[in-house]
C-alpha cells in the first residue's frame, strides 16, 4: 500500500492544516481547515485581523485521484470543524479570534461558482445580496 | 461557498477556539426548550478559559 499525495496549488500553499475531520455518513468526504503558517512573533503582529482562509473538502471516492469537493471561504481563519452529526450539510467552525461560523453545503445561494469568482466586481452586487441575507438571519437568531 | 452566518463577537469566545462538540440528544441541555431527541446544542472551548454553550435552533422573536 503507498500513500496517495494531494498537492493544490491555490488553496494549500505555504498552510498547515490545524483541524482534519471526516464526513458523518460519507467517509469519502474529510473536510480540513488550512491555516497560515506563521511564526509565532509574526502571528502575534497580526492577532485579531481578518483574512480570508479556506476550508477544503476533498473527495476520496475515486482510488486514483483525489479531488476537491468544496470550498468553504471564511474570513477569519479557523482552528477546529465539526460536522453536525444528525445534518451532515451543515459544518459548524471555530475561528482563530474566538467566533464560531457556519456553513451549510446544501445551501445553492451562498454558492460561489468558478466563473463567478474570476469576474470582478459586476458581480458583486449579487454576493452582497447574498450577504444581506445571510446577516438577517443573524438578527433572527439574536 | 460562503459562510451562512457567525456568531456575535460580543458574545462570542476572545481567544481561539479549541474544539467544538455537539452535545447528545439524551443529555437534556435547555429545561424550558428540550431537545426532543435531536442534536441542538454544541459546546466550544477555548484558550479564554470559558465554555460556551450554544443552541442551533432560531429564536422565536415575540
Amino acid at each position: 500500500m503507498t500513500p496517495r499525495t494531494f498537492s493544490e496549488s491555490e488553496y494549500c500553499h505555504l498552510k498547515r492544516v490545524s483541524c482534519i475531520k471526516f464526513h458523518p455518513t460519507k467517509p469519502h468526504l474529510v473536510a480540513m481547515s488550512m491555516i497560515e503558517y506563521l511564526k509565532f512573533s509574526e502571528r502575534a503582529a497580526i492577532t485579531g485581523k481578518s483574512f480570508d482562509s479556506n476550508v477544503l473538502i476533498m473527495n476520496f471516492s475515486d482510488s486514483h485521484i483525489i479531488t476537491l469537493s468544496h470550498v468553504l471561504e471564511t474570513p477569519i481563519e479557523i482552528s477546529t470543524i465539526e460536522f453536525h452529526p444528525e445534518n451532515p450539510n451543515v459544518i459548524i467552525g471555530g475561528c482563530l479570534n474566538g467566533q464560531t461560523i457556519i456553513w451549510d453545503i446544501s445551501c445553492i445561494d451562498l454558492r460561489v461558482t468558478a466563473s463567478k469568482k474570476s469576474s470582478g466586481e459586476d458581480q458583486f452586487g449579487g454576493d452582497g445580496e447574498d450577504f444581506t441575507a445571510a446577516s438577517a438571519e443573524v438578527d433572527d437568531k439574536q | 461557498m460562503k459562510n451562512l452566518t457567525y456568531s456575535n463577537i460580543n458574545v462570542s469566545h476572545k481567544n481561539f477556539v479549541g474544539d467544538i462538540v455537539f452535545i447528545p440528544p439524551t443529555i437534556n441541555v435547555d429545561k424550558r426548550a428540550p431537545s426532543e431527541g435531536k442534536y441542538t446544542h454544541f459546546i466550544s472551548i477555548s484558550e479564554d478559559g470559558i465554555v460556551n454553550i450554544w443552541d442551533t435552533r432560531p429564536v422565536s422573536k415575540e
